[in-house]
């Protein structure tokens, strides 16, 4: 198989997923609404890593002074926040 | 095991749109195409909402377009077949009226090459259907005895080595009606897991107690034996009145020949009797074509009833059975088939009385001969060149059925000296739309290959089988070779990594010296 070519590559690659998920088999009403399916969750998963995993828009001083506690003390932070209001 | 994985994750992808599209079908969304209960029968049991149905519904449907492809010439080792496309998905087919010529037909069981229309078998056949003509119109026991029967069945008597033979017009029915007739109520059958459908038709007919061994397992059977003749029938305790053991000589699924000198030992040690089915075996194991038996050099007296057929190495149809005078003589007489079913018609007896004088060397030719040889070759050459590959092949080294991503076998203990060796290969596709596609991809590159699935397999392994065949040049191999690596690549089947996986049939469970885990 021709792997040097990038666009005949990652055609390959869908090839491969459409057999594994058998949406190969599909009729094309089904295949637009798994496909949709699929981008759809793929994009709540990017979203959700978005907002959790890269805090980039809460102010310094209100990171926490223990550095173990990582990318949800943050959320627990605003939430706490949100709470005492 | 992220393969097993994946497949499951396909299954139920499609297992999900099935109940969508059942929903719709319901709801009158979409149009209903399958049968379906009448308005008035609404209210009874329903008849069509076991897991075979909504399978068949919605899975197979997709995928029906790699079966039941008609061909229109003699199936040698090529074939025309038919061009049909549908247009609603493969719920209707129409012929575009187009023939697609010279397809490598690595799907019919033509192993010794006899499915020929030219050719001395041929031509004895066309002399005898002038003389007979097609029809018998009677039973064997009434006025279909022709001569050529009796010819026939004294022929195959000589040819396997036993006292007398029988024939019968259907492979299947040789099995399904013969077993009730050998075996009954206060019987015991020990079978095979993997045995045919032909086999286990026959035995639930008969009404004997069914017990299951499984697969070529020889401690698993001597266990069935030993309980068999200690605790002897279930509520009564009294012995059984006979135990018949089913075995196949190669099982057409796996690939995989059975143990017959440990089977014939411990028959003889617990006094039971053997049945045989030589279907894919006889005419393509052993040095002359003779079977399992001569296989593995036994006495062909040993086994008490050889069954077999001559669809495959004989290019005929129908099935014979072999063994004592007395046994077969019983069965002219009790047989169902020889008492309700058309005796074999007179240019299929024919046939395969050319084919068997052909094979034995009576015909003052080596043709016969020449075509074992060349059966064996393709298929060690086959076969070697798939491993090389990286395909993993199922099934014994030497056996006639090869199958792709499989475990070595471990029986390379019966490897040695014999020259013949297997006649199909089986690729295990693990999922059904990797079955479906291949089918596809292998009839668009003009090569014929057979796709096996749910039910006739477990429901994660489904299958795609070569049949290889006396008839096939190596060019024609080595242009299959090629297609096959290339759609390998396409659809990632080779999955060796030199490594030897644990077997399907163990013969010992304590002591796997020879394999690695997974």
């Amino acid at each position: 198989m021709d792997v040097k070519s990038t666009p005949s590559y990652l055609y390959w690659l869908f090839c491969q997923f459409e057999l594994i998920t058998c949406s190969y088999l599909m009729e094309p009403w089904e295949k637009v609404l798994f496909y949709s399916f699929n981008l759809a969750m793929l994009g709540l998963l990017l979203y959700t890593t978005y907002v959790c995993c890269f805090p980039i828009n809460i102010s310094p001083q209100q990171f926490p002074s223990d550095p173990d506690l990582g990318p949800w003390s943050s959320i627990s932070q605003s939430t706490n926040r949100f709470l005492k209001q | 095991m992220l393969v097993a994985v994946l497949t499951y994750v396909g299954y139920g992808v499609l297992t999900l749109f099935g109940y969508l599209r059942d929903f719709m079908r319901q709801w009158k969304i979409e149009k209903c195409q399958n049968a379906t209960e009448r308005e008035e029968q609404k209210d009874f049991v329903p008849l069509y909402q076991d897991f075979e149905n909504f399978y068949n519904r919605n899975l197979y449907m997709r995928i029906r377009d790699s079966w039941n492809r008609p061909i229109c010439s003699v199936p040698g080792a090529k074939v025309d077949m038919m061009e049909r496309v549908s247009h609603d998905y493969n719920w209707t087919f129409t012929y575009t009226g187009r023939v697609i010529k010279d397809i490598i037909n690595m799907g019919s069981y033509n192993y010794l090459g006899f499915a020929q229309k030219t050719g001395a078998c041929q031509e004895a056949a066309a002399k005898v259907l002038s003389q007979y003509g097609a029809g018998v119109c009677s039973t064997r026991q009434e006025m279909g005895n022709l001569d050529k029967h009796e010819e026939l069945e004294k022929l195959v008597a000589r040819f396997l080595g036993v006292e007398s033979a029988m024939a019968y017009g259907m492979g299947f029915a040789t099995n399904s009606m013969n077993i009730p007739a050998l075996v009954g109520k206060g019987c015991l059958i020990l079978s095979d897991e993997l045995n045919h459908a032909s086999l286990v038709l026959g035995a639930r007919l008969s009404g004997a107690t069914i017990r299951i061994f499984k697969h070529n397992n020889m401690q698993s059977l001597e266990k069935l034996l030993k309980d068999a003749i200690v605790h002897g029938q279930p509520r009564t305790r009294r012995p059984w009145k006979k135990i018949l053991i089913l075995v196949e000589g190669i099982y057409s699924m796996e690939g995989s020949i059975v143990r017959l000198p440990e089977v014939i030992a411990l028959k003889k040690k617990y006094k039971s009797y053997l049945y045989l089915d030589e279907a894919h075996s006889i005419g393509a194991l052993g040095p002359s074509g003779r079977g399992v038996v001569e296989y593995f050099g036994l006495n062909p007296e040993d086994v008490d009833v050889m069954m077999g057929t001559f669809t495959k190495s004989f290019g005929a149809a129908g099935g014979y059975i072999g063994g004592k005078k007395e046994l077969i003589d019983y069965l002219r007489t009790y047989s169902h088939s020889a008492a309700y079913a058309t005796s074999m018609s007179p240019p299929v007896v024919e046939q395969i009385i050319t084919s068997v004088k052909c094979i034995m060397g009576e015909d003052g030719t080596t043709v016969g001969r020449a075509r074992v040889q060349q059966l064996a070759e393709n298929t060690r050459y086959f076969r070697r060149r798939l491993k090389e590959m990286g395909f993993i092949i199922y099934g014994n080294e030497d056996s006639l059925l090869l199958s792709l991503l499989s475990r070595i076998k471990y029986g390379t203990f019966y490897n040695s000296s014999c020259s013949c060796s297997a006649t199909t290969g089986i690729i295990v596709m693990i999922s059904l739309s990797l079955g479906s596609a291949f089918g596809r991809e292998m009839l668009k590159r003009n090569i014929g290959v057979v796709v096996v699935g749910f039910p006739a397999t477990p429901i994660i392994e489904s299958r795609a089988r070569f049949c290889l065949s006396a008839a096939h040049t190596k060019e024609m191999l080595d242009t299959a070779l090629k297609e096959i690596n290339e759609v390998g690549d396409l659809l990632q089947l080779k999955y060796s990594r030199r490594r030897l996986v644990p077997l399907l049939d163990r013969p010992f469970d304590e002591t796997t010296y020879e394999e690695t885990e997974d």
